[in-house]
């Protein structure tokens, strides 16, 4: 017999050392835990949370939007639907049979109801697999009586329940579409991982108002942390902020004077503006045609958004802060406060019409080729005669007639709260030898004096600069909301002399009560303003634009308005003027002594620049 | 023969209460985290786990004591029963069982492979631990055979990691029992050569930019299957396959890491308990990340301090011990835990790849449990026993 584990076959050192082997082990365990535990234990939890926590985006009400009465233009309505709540259907096994579940849910309320559901296995597979926790709307803009027979029933169907979502509503339709604008469903943001967030869809401004102070009415949405489990079911609710609303806005224009400057349009393609010289607030802003917010919000059909983009008046288009027109006669108030500033000028000294302006290579003609005969300042703006004017600018030069245009807010933006405001455009030397290569000429001066050329305005642009000329000089930044307590933004001061600003106002009154703007004649107060007829196109196709800006009352003035027509019938004086009358009218009310009516005065000769009838515009500048 | 000299006072005096303490308060920690793990759990199956658990540990414990009172010699003596038994059931593993997720592991709910693993470390011990056993190559390579039969049978189931455990246990035994250690040091050096080109050519062939036509051909090579190659590629890549196979490791990771340094608080893994570490592998393979979890790096540190309880009783056992039989059964035995807790919680702090190896006595698997039970039956019969000046044991 031998023994075991004697001494001779026995080493000592060899279990202690394998025992060191496994301390090793201990330690390098011991080391990787702390290092996974303690010193990237964030790196680990912040993967737990991406993985389990699910943020939901909640919409807050929007806004509403209220003219200076109180008259709701834009509104919330509830749209009631019947969603589908996929969590309490949920089915053991496979997704299949949750899916299956919702779908057989679905054509269960369906038969209640009596209304198809429009949901598609593939939408359901959809949502189960991106927003599980999201009520699934199967059903929207139910009425009452369908919700109420859903309700009787509604113990024998679990997991579908009412659900309201709010729209986006204007009450009154086409009305100051262009200032309101539309709101359309929100679209999500392509930075936020869907994988991980849900996001309830909320309006998003498109356009207008609704744009300009989306994040005003929009307010803040609220959200809440969900913990889902490894299917994506709700397993606790985390942490929350309630939506905050939006606020309301109460804009200044005026819905009944609104509405009647979109009558006096209607049937025309054009744009008016009525502004307060006093404040720069819009009390009325059209354009026509128009077209009614409610068919853009949510969203458009594809079919019917194209024929809107397609439409050839360009209902969209809001003309009154986008559209540019060259301004015609209504240039020359302008041209004259230039003349004004000039030393030496004297608006007495005469000028001798013979209904031509000489003018290498194209003379300049006065409308319906009229003699004015001798003509000073005011009687050239009473009867708009081309060759005074043009005979002026060729003596002080063009520098002085941009200044003034720009110093009125003419090619720039006025800085109306609303997106998309056109620049417009006062041409000067740099421009004509970029655009034509060519040298800035006296026709172009001539041109410009005129309100032809390449000077374009917006209707807003000549509303502001005529609101500087009735208030003596203060261009003001036009505005749709009075934010509370921020006054009046004043963009400019301009500093006329008494005698400069007194003669061109006494022309514009005389304009009205005797030259080319007669027919504006009729409301209860006294107003002064300027025609223009700006035409445009070839020969054979020739176009004009009906304009006219005024201003009233003329002794101490409140509104100013400005109003143009595309491709008008008639001469401004006929077209447009009877236009300002009546919104005159609705503002002041008529005049107490029905004095003659302006209609049967017989049509006084509104003066036209021509520019030559043969050819286009750009051809002669 | 052993008597344990009629002397009830002497065995309780012998026996490990260190051993015996930290393996009941490893079960008992094991019944506390499979019921955090399965409580929530739908099937009435998985719930009733951790019940399951308590009653294998405490036959586990009554198993331990039983055999403790034996005198370890004379079961070394069947040892070649065993193993011929642990063979036989291998065998009729691979031709009966039905496969379960692509392996055939059980047959009449137990794991043979477990079995099988005991045996071969009892016949080891009894057959290197004899003293008339020569030390040299021939006896080595005699000891290969002995381990590469089970080993093979098992890698055939599949079940890589429970054939691999085998392997460093062998080599300790061989290495205490001082069996040719020059060729012994011959092979380790060759197997690690090995290893690191086997690993080398695996992160060429599967790197992204690696040309297709060698990827293609060290597929084919390799003796690895799909899934065993993807498990080690989402250890070496650790962004593969996030949402499959690397599933279990990342989830694992997520759970220990996120746990802290003081955890989340017993039942409140949310790893756990929002499903995102499977049900199927919580409570057994990844035990010790739903742990990890609940209780951070403090938890984990103790459980390493547990099995510190363990493996280094039964090391100093296996140096108290007078005959080599005893000794290497010990070291065994303490090869096979340390293997399996460093695999186990490797696995789960992407130390090491994924393998189904338990957590001994705290994971759930009746199999396991009860074989483990019983070598610590073993160890604990070498403490009561292998102290004795008289040879009680004389080999062949």
């Amino acid at each position: 017999m031998e023994l075991h584990g004697t001494s001779q076959t026995f080493d000592g050192w060899r279990i202690p050392l394998l025992g060191l082997i496994f301390l090793a082990g201990f330690l390098l365990l011991g080391a990787r835990l702390y290092n996974v535990q303690v010193k990237n234990a964030a790196t680990f939890s912040g993967r737990l949370n991406r993985q389990s926590i699910r943020r939901v985006l909640l919409p807050s009400a929007r806004g509403r939007i209220f003219d200076r009465n109180g008259v709701i233009l834009a509104d919330n309505r509830p749209n009631m639907c019947l969603a589908m709540f996929v969590e309490e259907m949920r089915r053991s096994g496979g997704w299949d049979n949750t899916i299956n579940a919702v779908a057989e849910q679905a054509d269960r309320v369906a038969e209640i109801i009596g209304q198809p559901h429009t949901l598609s296995r593939e939408a359901i597979a959809a949502h189960v697999n991106k927003r599980l926790p999201l009520p699934l709307v199967a059903w929207d803009h139910l009425d009452e009586q369908t919700i109420a027979r859903f309700e009787e029933r509604t113990e024998s169907v679990s997991g579908v329940d009412v659900h309201v979502l709010s729209e986006r509503v204007y009450p009154l339709g086409k009305l100051a579409a262009h200032i309101i604008g539309y709101a359309g469903r929100d679209t999500p943001d392509p930075a936020n991982d869907e994988r991980y967030h849900y996001t309830v869809m909320g309006m998003y401004g498109r356009a207008g108002i609704e744009a300009q102070y989306n994040s005003t009415l929009a307010g803040v949405p609220g959200y809440q942390l969900l913990r889902v489990d490894v299917s994506g079911y709700r397993r606790v609710e985390l942490q929350g902020t309630d939506p905050k609303p939006g606020r309301d806005l109460t804009l200044t224009i005026d819905t009944t004077l609104q509405r009647e400057v979109e009558n006096t349009l209607a049937g025309e393609v054009g744009a008016c503006v009525v502004l307060d010289v006093r404040n720069g607030d819009i009390l009325a802003m059209a354009s026509l045609p128009s077209f009614d917010p409610n068919t853009l919000s949510p969203a458009p059909s594809h079919a019917f958004w194209t024929a809107l983009q397609k439409a050839p008046d360009h209902p969209l288009f809001n003309r009154a802060i986008q559209g540019r027109y060259p301004p015609g006669s209504t240039f020359k108030m302008v041209t004259a406060l230039a003349a004004l500033g000039q030393p030496g000028f004297d608006p007495k000294n005469t000028y001798f019409c013979e209904g031509i302006y000489d003018l290498n290579p194209r003379p300049i003609r006065c409308a319906f080729g009229e003699h004015h005969g001798t003509v000073g300042l005011r009687l050239s703006m009473r009867h708009s005669c081309n060759g005074y004017f043009c005979h002026i600018a060729a003596e002080m030069g063009p520098e002085p007639m941009r200044q003034m245009a720009r110093a009125l807010g003419m090619g720039a933006k006025t800085g109306i709260d609303l997106p998309g405001e056109a620049e417009g455009l006062v041409p000067d030397e740099a421009r004509k030898k970029e655009v034509y290569k060519d040298i800035w000429r006296l026709g172009d001066t001539c041109l410009m004096s005129i309100g032809q050329g390449d000077l374009l305005t917006t209707p807003l642009q000549l509303a502001v600069a005529t609101a500087a000329i009735a208030n003596g000089g203060q261009v003001l930044r036009p505005r749709l909301v009075q934010s509370g307590g921020q006054g009046v933004a004043v963009m400019r001061n301009i500093n006329w002399q008494q005698g400069q600003i007194e003669e061109v106002k006494r022309g514009l009154e005389e304009v009205i009560t005797l030259g080319t703007g007669r027919r504006v004649r009729g409301s209860a107060v006294t107003a002064a303003g300027k025609t223009g007829t700006a035409e445009y196109g070839t020969r054979a196709n020739l176009k004009r634009h009906a304009w006219m800006i005024a201003y009233a009352p003329a002794e101490a003035p409140s509104v100013a308005i400005s109003i143009v027509i595309e491709d008008a019938d008639d001469t401004a004086g006929i077209a447009a003027a009877p236009m300002v009358r009546r919104i005159l009218t609705t503002i002041f009310g008529a005049a107490p002594t029905p004095e003659a009516a302006p209609t049967e005065v017989p049509p006084p000769p509104a003066t036209t620049p021509i520019a030559h009838p043969s050819t286009t515009v750009e051809e002669i500048s | 023969m052993s008597t344990l000299r009629g002397n009830f006072t002497v065995w309780a005096a012998r026996l490990n209460l260190t051993l015996l303490t930290s393996i009941t308060a490893a079960i008992v920690v094991g019944i506390a985290f499979i019921y955090s793990a399965s409580s929530i759990r739908e099937a009435d199956a998985l719930r009733r786990l951790y019940l399951m658990h308590a009653q294998v540990g405490v036959v586990g414990i009554i198993i331990i004591l039983a055999i403790s009172m034996i005198d370890y010699r004379r079961i070394l003596r069947l040892s070649w029963v065993f193993y011929a038994i642990g063979v036989v059931l291998l065998v009729a593993t691979l031709i009966f069982a039905e496969p379960q997720m692509g392996a055939r592991r059980w047959i009449g709910g137990i794991q043979p492979a477990e079995i099988a693993k005991m045996a071969t470390v009892i016949l080891l011990a009894h057959f290197l631990g004899n003293r008339s056993t020569p030390r040299d190559w021939r006896i080595y390579l005699l000891a290969i055979a002995i381990t590469a039969l089970p080993i093979i049978l098992i890698v055939r189931q599949p079940d890589l990691g429970t054939a691999l455990i085998f392997l460093p246990t062998l080599f300790a035994m061989l290495f205490v029992g001082r069996i040719a250690p020059r060729a012994v040091v011959a092979t380790l050096l060759i197997a690690s050569v090995a290893l690191a080109v086997f690993i080398g050519v695996l992160i060429a062939a599967e790197r992204e930019n690696a040309s297709p036509a060698l990827q293609k051909h060290v597929r084919r090579v390799i003796p690895l299957n799909n899934y065993q190659r993807e498990r080690l590629l989402v250890f070496l890549f650790p962004d593969r396959d996030p949402f499959g196979h690397g599933w279990n490791k990342r989830q694992s990771e997520i759970a220990v890491g996120s746990g802290g340094v003081w955890g989340k608080g017993y039942l409140k893994g949310d790893q756990n308990l929002l499903g995102y570490l499977p049900a199927s592998v919580a409570s057994n393979d990844f035990i010790f990340s739903v742990l990890a979890e609940e209780t951070g790096f403090a938890g984990s540190l103790v459980i390493l301090l547990l099995f510190a309880g363990i493996i280094v009783p039964t090391l100093a056992v296996a140096y108290m011990c007078t005959d080599g039989a005893g000794r290497l059964l010990c070291t065994g035995v303490a090869t096979i835990t340390f293997c399996h807790m460093v695999v186990n919680i490797g696995m789960t702090v992407g130390l090491l790849p994924v393998t189904g190896l338990p957590l001994p006595f705290i994971s759930y698997g009746r199999t396991f449990l009860l074989t483990m039970a019983a070598a610590y039956g073993l160890v604990q019969s070498v403490a009561v026993h292998g102290r004795d000046k008289t040879p009680q044991f004389s080999g062949e």
